[in-house]
């Protein structure tokens, strides 16, 4: 079979935006246990640390990838949806690569300053990065039930909802913790600057989310 | 030369016709076939449909709607078909230039309404000149055609939506629906296209019968002007009607094809049963009729306002294309003393 059979045939079923959304879940868990191992501290997590942040940005460059080639395969000379699904497809891959991208910025982070966490903000930061990597994970499953049943990505909305309110509250308590310590300002900027990252994936994914309920919706309703 | 004359705007018409087609846009918007393509594909089906299924309508326009024995009929007919045919062009540049889908059917019936009026000029009455039990068909045509486009498109937009689309919970099961539908659609368009070029073009082709049967032109003569008409309507298809196809399709019409199936089938129900009448009815005003019954089933909001302009441009066209037609006859008759 030719290559252009081949992605013509590959836009339904979208294996294309499910690897998309395979490498998001596993870029965002590798993201926790990034986190994991910083808080770790020992020589042997360093070493961790290093491949991990590696593996994310590998990730990210993926997605990268994966969202050119999903994008050549819809507007392909023979590839066919209706015109009012492509946007919708476009707008899907966008966001995804754009969570992608500031769960990035958090590995490097972890690539442009050495972290040595305090030890009352380590349990702090393994459960924002929990709670992040939840979120991701959880808009993941409803971008997929929205190929599947426009109801049930729905409901997923709120499981989305309430991960990222938690790692909302987290990253509140955190910089209070972060404000609390007695740390140089280079380190406090730093500490800060992770949190933000962190959190500002978990948002991205939350406007994400909304997105695919209003989609759900709209499909719900198309006729 | 006043038959040469004819004959030439005669073609122009056949050309103008083909400029006007839309059919396939439906297609186009849906995204099922692309341009370039539909446009081949339209211009062969259109010449197929204009010279295999329009002899119905053709004779219908060209010799039975003109009262022949009511006066002088061979002495003027020529004249009388390029007050028409120039009647008729005229409205085909303005339906170009205003984007109105200006009905060539009703312009045409106009025109030679026009031509009755002028009764006086050929020593003859205005209740004689025209065979009004054949107009009255048309006209009953011109009223019951759209309201079965709207009627047929509801209808099987509600079947889609209550017996399919209901069924259909995710994306990638209306990805599947849509692409299924999309067979279906290119199938009916290209019947849609066949019989309704085969509606159209009866009405330029019909001026042909019409020198036809008045022994104006030979019969080996009509039969070239009737391929040569045919072959017209699909280059004007190819030339121009890319314009409208491109316009319409890709800029107005963006819709998905479980919607353009249901506008579709319902075309394809209304121009069977106008070609099996050989009613001369408005593919047009079908269309429009049958897109505000497929939105009807959706309980979507049609624009009035622009359905509203529509519908005048529609009522506007008959006593204007009279009036044009009468006044050119004037001009060309009294005027010129023929």
């Amino acid at each position: 079979m030719n290559q252009r059979k081949k992605q013509r045939r590959t836009i339904h079923a979208n294996p294309g935006l499910q690897e998309m959304l395979d490498a998001l879940k596993k870029q965002s868990q590798l993201t926790e246990e990034l986190v994991k191992q910083a808080c770790d501290g020992s020589d042997k997590a360093a070493i961790r640390v290093k491949a991990l942040v590696s593996d994310v940005i590998a990730l990210e460059k993926k997605i990268d990838r994966l969202k050119e080639a999903f994008i050549e395969t819809l507007y392909a000379e023979k590839g066919f949806l209706p015109n009012i699904q492509k946007n919708d497809y476009l707008f899907i891959t966008e966001n995804i690569d754009e969570i992608a991208d500031e769960i990035e910025i958090v590995a490097r982070q972890f690539q442009i300053y050495d972290y040595s966490f305090p030890d009352h903000v380590k349990n702090d930061y393994i459960s924002l990065a929990i709670a992040v990597n939840n979120t991701v994970v959880s808009l993941a499953e409803q971008v997929a039930y929205l190929f599947k049943d426009f109801k049930i990505a729905g409901s997923t909305w709120r499981k989305v909802q309430e991960e990222r309110r938690i790692a909302r509250e987290v990253s509140w308590s955190l910089l209070h913790e972060i404000l609390e310590s007695e740390v140089d300002h280079k380190k406090f900027l730093m500490l800060r600057a992770l949190v933000k990252s962190l959190i500002a994936a978990a948002d991205k994914a939350e406007d994400f989310s909304d997105s695919i309920n209003a989609l759900a919706v709209k499909y719900l309703t198309l006729d | 030369m006043e038959i040469i004359l004819t004959l030439v705007l005669g073609l122009a018409f056949a050309f103008g016709i083909g400029a006007g087609d839309e059919t396939l846009a439906t297609l186009v918007g849906s995204g099922g076939m692309r341009l370039r393509r539909a446009v081949v594909l339209g211009a062969i089906l259109a010449a197929v449909g204009a010279m295999f299924l329009s002899q119905g309508v053709a004779t219908s326009i060209g010799t039975e709607l003109v009262n022949h024995e009511s006066f002088d009929f061979a002495r003027y007919q020529a004249w009388i078909l390029v007050s028409v045919l120039l009647t008729v062009t005229a409205w085909l540049i303005i339906a170009s230039r205003t984007g109105l889908p200006v009905s060539t059917t009703y312009s045409i019936i106009g025109a030679f309404i026009g031509v009755a009026l002028c009764a006086p000029l050929f020593g003859t009455e205005f209740s004689m000149m025209l065979h009004w039990s054949e107009l009255q068909y048309i006209v009953i045509g011109w009223i019951v055609s759209p309201f079965l486009g709207l009627a047929f498109a509801w209808i099987v937009g509600y079947l889609v939506k209550r017996f399919i689309r209901r069924k259909i919970h995710g994306l990638g099961g209306l990805e599947k629906f849509e692409r299924t539908l999309m067979i279906a659609l290119v199938f009916f368009s290209c019947f849609n296209q066949v019989n309704r070029a085969g509606n159209d073009a009866g009405k330029a082709l019909g001026i042909f019968y019409s020198l036809g049967y008045a022994g104006q032109i030979d019969g080996a003569m009509m039969v070239l002007m009737i391929i040569a008409g045919s072959i017209m309507v699909g280059l004007g298809l190819l030339i121009i009607g890319r314009h409208l196809l491109k316009n319409v399709g890709k800029n107005l019409i963006e819709i998905r094809p479980s919607d353009a199936i249901c506008i579709e089938a319902s075309m394809s129900i209304v121009l069977i049963i106008a070609n099996l009448f050989a009613l001369p009815i408005s593919g047009g005003q079908v269309l429009i009729f049958a897109i505000v019954g497929i939105a009807m089933a959706k309980h979507e909001s049609v624009n009035k306002k622009r359905l509203k302009r529509i519908v005048y441009s529609w009522v506007l066209t008959f006593p204007l294309a009279a009036a044009s037609s009468a006044g050119i006859l004037l001009l060309i008759v009294g005027g010129f003393k023929i």
